[in-house]
């Protein structure tokens, strides 16, 4: 039986190869989509990994520092290999040319640790010594400093002794960094004298490259030794509890003992500092949760967790990327499957006839079925070997792609093979190969031994199509679809918000998630069980409908196309299911890259602003108007607008003041007229409600405030005190409401503004703190001008305006428009591979409707060379067949669309929208790319004429004359 | 159907050719046609250079046994396959310089076919398939002549059922309709009584024969029955892809003897045999002699 298998085989090469190039792509799909979503992890990971470098497990300070003490318990933990501290903090640096405040980082020492560092290194080498730096290529230009030359780190010290007044303050909202804005000073400025600031000398010994990593925020970045890092840092950490170190690390970076897991690491690392008495928090916390206690808790965080992190907040707290590249996972099987059972259905039946012939002879039914599965097994791993191999290659185009369209992005070399990425398709591949044959084997055993002496070319699989795969059908499509529904509702937060859980809304909406997703796969699998009702149908109406114009040639093929009912169900099928995932990816690509935008508007309100820090409780000053009027003229701007800026307090009610009246809380706020506000939002309707007497908040800051939309409130201006103990080594800052200042009673209007700042008018801020300096400068890039650039340009008018003028405050450039640029285009790049991916399902849903066609044209050899002897044309024989292609493939890609539409609706709705009722109102925006959608439907009917062509040849060479030979 | 519906039947309001002006050109002749199958040893002569003429408004019935080459030269006489050598005129039309396209078209146009396994599409009703030559031409269906060919083979009640509903000699006279549907000039069957039980093949013949005396077709048929030969006005033999004689007003007996002589290569009485083809304008009065055998026959 086995020769003879092989033998069949051998003689069925061709039929063979078509079917094996189906299965190939399906596994090649499976292996390209477990590939490159590991791609796209390591990618994003990697960026945002990158600046850990070894450490497997990140402690993170929300409030105070760690200090050395801090490092050194953990350094003895067990489990742990080494932990350093990292500073996480800004300097000052003035050069012949300019001055720039850049972020300060510390280098690693640890070997482990230092790759990152070493990483970065443009040019020469890193700081070993105090009084050395390594600068960004960048800011080293703009400063005129050379490597090797000199630069001056400026400091400002801390007033001394500090008097309580109302605080005008900076606000700088720093996307990047994780301190508050340091904020204090004394507005009188006249009981107060602020020391001068001090200049230290230090050499550049190197240069970096400029931080253009997507999920890394940071502008450029000076690199010290972790003494110089320390002492320059002093007093940066904003407001601190008494007796808190004036300096010391944001973040301590720790690689796990060997034989540990960053798991266990992260563990032993969080129970150490927790039984040194600190708050210690080791899931995702939330800053909009608040704490309890003095401060803030520390977050003992994998790496793992720290990228999901990075990730979430930089698309809003959704996981849609790993939710996206599991889907696609998922979907990769689900065709793949799909498509070789299809094939590989069309492959037996054409032999049905050959396999009763067998059984003519003596074959057992046994035998026959053997031999199928035997066959089935051989080319499933055959075919699969070789789409794995194509797999790969397809993968590492994906990656190529990637790097060319987002040079950005730290696309990994090559692709690496894991042993999941290539046993799980090789699997898949084989196994759904014998699955498939399964059911046609059974078929072929079935068929009666007669039927190969039947006269008739080849006997008709036809069955008759039962009720109870209608009836199944009916209730997958049902109650699939009321599930999909049901779960987008949940999902986009239709049922959280009525019903006020707000509390529970992110859960709700995860459950949502899944119900949407298993309701849709659910629907679709009744689409496809109920197809051979559903195609021939369809097929059938548009049939009659188009073929009045196409003449007798398109009548008949119309009428050829629903022959076999079946047959083209399942050819037009395979091409349903990747029109259906690539319209649903089209569809949800452009949803999902307006809700994207919708979020980034959230996120990066203006596209560059200009802010004035305050390091140190230095004296408070607003941006020079040399700086405003510098950064206003750099080229590529349309629009900038200064806002004021202050720290107010904000209490729930109309009290009027008193002793007994809640404080409130303490926000950053802005101030600008509303036309200044409009001109350089993305938004401009946002602030539509902008009004005297009016605070426009955003629904973050809202919902932590636990205000609502139209919630009347006092506002108070605020002071800050700070003290110094006597020996200069600890420092206290605090900032609190002024209760004795009156309260100003305004309104709440919530809005979808972004940024972590309210919006009041110039007037009302004034009339409570009316010592509020210009601390921003906020400003939009002139349409079509380049993000990255215009923000080059901005910090160079801004570098060369403040000069070495001491009396400057430093300036802050963060270009906003550039992250938000590079997140559109890793979107925008991931989702064009996903789609090309998508695109391979249906060029082998194209190999079915050619392998349907070639199947029609054997069977009705006899009926085509009739139609020759009475007078058709080649010509019309390749039209009738080109338009059955046609026609097929067409229904095939027009159910496919709009079944791809509406779950790509639906898919977008439930994932975004469950993001956007986490973060506020639903803002995920429909969009349905018309354009796209028909030439994915052009596409479907052009393959199918061109399915067409090679059995048309086939066709038109058989000479009528087969017609009365064949007798 | 013992008998045949003799001139004063159902009045036609005939064909527009001018079969009945007694023109003396044949309806199609063969000129030195050869048809060699294969190369070398292995080549296979099916055709050996016949001269045959086919005269307009004739009942031609082609005969002979497996392998004598009758297929072939039907086929060629369609232009359904290409000759080796000679020539194959359909009227004045040399079929042996027309292109594939032409060739279709003249099919098309000019030629009607009735075959063996009837050859209706499955998909089309029984009007459809009445019509599809006309439509694969774009031209507008003849309302008059349809209904006409319609009511002589009575097939209105079954215009609008499937092949597969219809029984076979229901099939075999929707593909004659089929075949008269463009008015062609000749009329090719090949076999076509094979598929059928003798009583629906005595009625196809009948109506081939009434589309000769009635309407005015020339027919070509090829069959190995003797009883349906003697339908024809004229019965050509072949043997070997050669003419082998011919019998004219054939009744069954003439014709299974000239066979038989074939078969013994005998010269039979009454049969011309291996001689120049004789052709013969069958004008001669309608009814034939021969309808007494055809009685015969359907019984």
């Amino acid at each position: 039986m086995f020769l003879l298998t092989l033998r069949q085989a051998r003689s069925t090469a061709g039929r063979l190869l078509l079917a094996g190039v189906a299965v190939a792509l399906g596994t090649g799909f499976v292996a390209a989509v477990l590939l490159t979503s590991a791609l796209f992890t390591r990618t994003i990971s990697d960026s945002v990994a990158a600046q850990y470098a070894g450490a497997n497990v990140i402690v993170h300070a929300n409030g105070a520092p760690l200090s050395d003490a801090d490092v050194e318990l953990l350094t003895g933990t067990p489990g742990i290999a080494v932990a350093e501290g990292r500073v996480d903090a800004g300097v000052q640096l003035v050069g012949a040319d300019g001055t720039e405040y850049t972020t300060l980082r510390n280098t690693a020492t640890a070997p482990a640790l230092a790759a990152a560092d070493q990483g970065q290194l443009a040019e020469g080498v890193l700081p070993t010594a105090t009084g050395q730096v390594a600068l960004s290529a960048s800011t080293a230009k703009r400063l005129g400093v050379e490597l090797g030359g000199t630069v001056a780190v400026r400091i400002y010290p801390p007033a001394v002794p500090s008097s309580a007044s109302s605080s005008g303050s900076s606000s700088a909202e720093q996307s990047s960094g994780d301190q508050a804005p340091v904020d204090t000073g004394d507005a009188d400025g006249s009981t107060t004298q602020d020391p001068a600031p001090i200049d230290t000398t230090v050499t550049v010994v190197g240069l970096l490259h400029d931080p253009t990593g997507v999920f890394l925020a940071d502008g450029p970045v000076t690199l010290a030794t972790t003494p110089d890092a320390l002492r320059w840092s002093s007093d940066q950490y904003g407001d601190l509890p008494p007796g808190s170190p004036r300096s010391g690390f944001g973040t301590v970076l720790v690689a796990e003992a060997p034989g540990a897991s960053p798991e266990q690491a992260r563990d032993a690392a969080a129970r150490r500092l927790s039984a040194a008495g600190m708050s210690v928090q080791t899931g995702g916390w939330d800053p909009s949760q608040g704490w309890t206690g003095d401060a803030p808790p520390v977050d003992v965080l994998t790496k793992e967790q720290m990228v999901d992190r990075s990730v979430d907040s930089a698309l809003d707290g959704t996981h849609i990327l790993t939710s996206v590249v599991l889907a696609f996972a998922a979907v990769a099987l689900f065709v793949a499957t799909t498509v070789i059972t299809n094939t590989f259905s069309v492959l037996v039946a054409q032999r049905t006839r050959q396999l009763a012939l067998l059984r003519c002879v003596g074959a057992t039914k046994g035998q026959v079925r053997r031999s199928v599965l035997l066959e089935a097994a051989a080319l499933g791993l055959v075919a699969s070997a070789a789409g794995v191999v194509a797999g790969t290659c397809l993968a590492a185009i994906a990656a190529l792609v990637l790097k060319h369209f987002a040079p950005d992005v730290p696309v990994p070399r090559g692709v690496v093979l894991t042993p999941v990425a290539v046993l799980a398709p090789l699997a898949v591949g084989t196994g759904a190969t014998v699955l498939a044959a399964l059911a046609p084997a059974r078929a072929a055993t079935r068929v009666s031994p007669l039927a190969a002496l039947r006269p008739e070319a080849a006997p008709d699989l036809r069955t008759r199509t039962s009720r109870w795969r209608l009836a199944l059908s009916l209730v997958l499509l049902v109650g699939g679809g009321a599930l999909l529904v049901l779960g987008t509702l949940f999902a986009a937060g239709a049922f959280s918000e009525s019903a006020g859980l707000q509390g529970t809304g992110q859960e709700l909406s995860v459950y949502g998630v899944a119900a949407a997703v298993l309701g849709g796969m659910a629907s679709f699998t009744g689409v496809l069980v109920g197809q051979v009702f559903l195609v021939p149908r369809t097929v059938a109406l548009v049939g009659r409908l188009v073929s009045r114009a196409g003449g007798a040639p398109a009548r008949l093929a119309a009428l050829n196309a629903v022959r076999n009912p079946r047959r083209t169900a399942s050819t037009a099928g395979a091409l349903l299911i990747g029109t259906t995932l690539v319209s649903l990816m089209v569809v949800g690509a452009a949803t999902t890259s307006r809700t994207l935008n919708a979020a980034l508007d959230r996120q990066y309100p203006v596209d560059v602003e200009v802010s004035s820090v305050m390091p140190g409780f230095g004296e408070s000053r607003g941006m020079s108007t040399a700086v405003l009027q510098g950064a206003s003229a750099a080229p590529g701007l349309g629009a900038s607008a200064p806002v004021l800026t202050a720290q107010l307090a904000i209490a729930p009610g109309t009290d009027g003041g008193g002793a007994d009246a809640p404080s409130g809380s303490i926000v950053d706020s802005v101030a600008a007229t509303r036309e200044q506000f409009q001109s350089v939002l993305s938004d401009p309707s946002t602030v539509a409600p902008l009004q005297r007497g009016t605070v426009v908040v955003p629904f973050d800051i809202a919902r932590q405030l636990g205000l609502g939309d139209g919630a009347p409130v006092t506002v108070r201006p605020t002071i800050s005190e700070s003290t110094t103990s006597a020996d200069g080594t600890m420092v206290s800052g605090f900032t609190s409401p002024d209760t004795k200042a009156p309260g100003l009673p305004m309104r709440i209007a919530v809005s979808q503004v972004g940024g972590r700042a309210v919006l009041v008018v110039p007037d009302d801020l004034r009339s409570l703190d009316p010592a509020a300096p210009t601390g921003a400068l906020w400003m939009r890039l002139a349409p079509g001008a380049d993000p990255v650039e215009v923000s080059d340009e901005v910090q160079t008018a801004v570098t060369k305006a403040t000069g070495d003028d001491s009396q400057n405050a430093p300036v802050y450039v963060s270009g906003l428009a550039a992250q938000r640029a590079s997140y559109e285009r890793v979107i925008d790049t991931m989702l064009l591979v996903v789609v090309g991916l998508l695109a391979v399902a249906v060029i082998i849903a194209l190999i079915g409707v050619a392998n349907t066609l070639s199947l029609s044209v054997i069977e009705r050899t006899r009926e085509n060379a009739v139609l020759r002897a009475l007078g058709l044309t080649r010509g019309q024989l390749r039209r009738m067949l080109a338009f059955e292609g046609a026609l097929v493939a067409g229904v095939g890609g027009l159910l496919g669309v709009v079944l791809g539409s509406v779950y790509g609706w639906a898919g977008a709705a439930s994932l975004l929208g469950g993001a956007a009722s986490a973060g506020g109102s639903a803002i995920w925006t429909p969009s349905l790319p018309w354009d796209q959608l028909g030439l994915l439907l052009a596409v479907a009917v052009v393959a199918g004429l061109l399915a067409s062509v090679l059995p048309a040849r086939r066709a038109v060479r058989t000479p009528p004359v087969a017609a009365l030979a064949d007798q | 159907m013992t008998s045949t519906a003799p001139a004063g039947g159902t009045p036609f309001p005939g064909p527009s050719t001018g079969s009945s002006s007694g023109l003396p050109t044949a309806a199609a002749t063969a000129v030195g046609l050869a048809k060699t199958y294969g190369r070398g040893p292995a080549a296979v002569h099916a055709l050996r250079g016949v001269d045959v003429s086919f005269s307009r408004g004739a009942f031609t019935a082609i005969m002979g046994p497996s392998g004598s080459g009758k297929s072939t030269l039907l086929h060629l006489l369609a232009g359904l396959d290409t000759a080796t050598a000679g020539r194959v005129l359909l009227g004045d039309t040399d079929l042996t310089s027309l292109s594939d396209t032409q060739l279709t078209l003249l099919r098309r146009q000019r030629l009607g076919f009735v075959f063996q396994q009837f050859n209706l599409l499955p998909v089309l009703t029984a009007e459809q398939n009445i019509t599809l030559p006309l439509e694969l031409g774009g031209t507008t269906v003849d309302r008059e002549w349809m209904g006409d060919l319609v009511d002589v083979l009575g097939l209105r009640e079954r215009l609008t059922h499937r092949p597969a509903e219809l029984s076979g000699g229901q099939q075999q006279r929707v593909a004659i309709a089929r075949a008269l549907i463009t008015k062609p000039e000749l009329v090719l069957a090949d076999e076509p009584t094979g598929n059928l039980d003798s009583r629906s093949g005595a009625e196809v013949l009948e109506f081939l024969r009434r589309s000769v005396r009635e309407l005015g077709r020339t027919v070509v048929m090829v069959t190995h029955d003797a009883v349906a030969a003697s339908y024809a006005d004229r019965v050509v033999l072949l043997a070997d892809g050669a003419l082998a004689g011919e019998v004219t007003d054939p009744t069954p007996e003439a014709v299974t003897s000239a066979l038989d002589a074939l078969r013994t290569s005998l010269p039979v009485a009454g049969v011309t045999t291996g001689s120049i083809p004789v052709v013969r304008a069958s004008s001669g009065p309608l009814g034939g002699p021969n309808s007494g055998s055809a009685g015969g026959n359907g019984r």
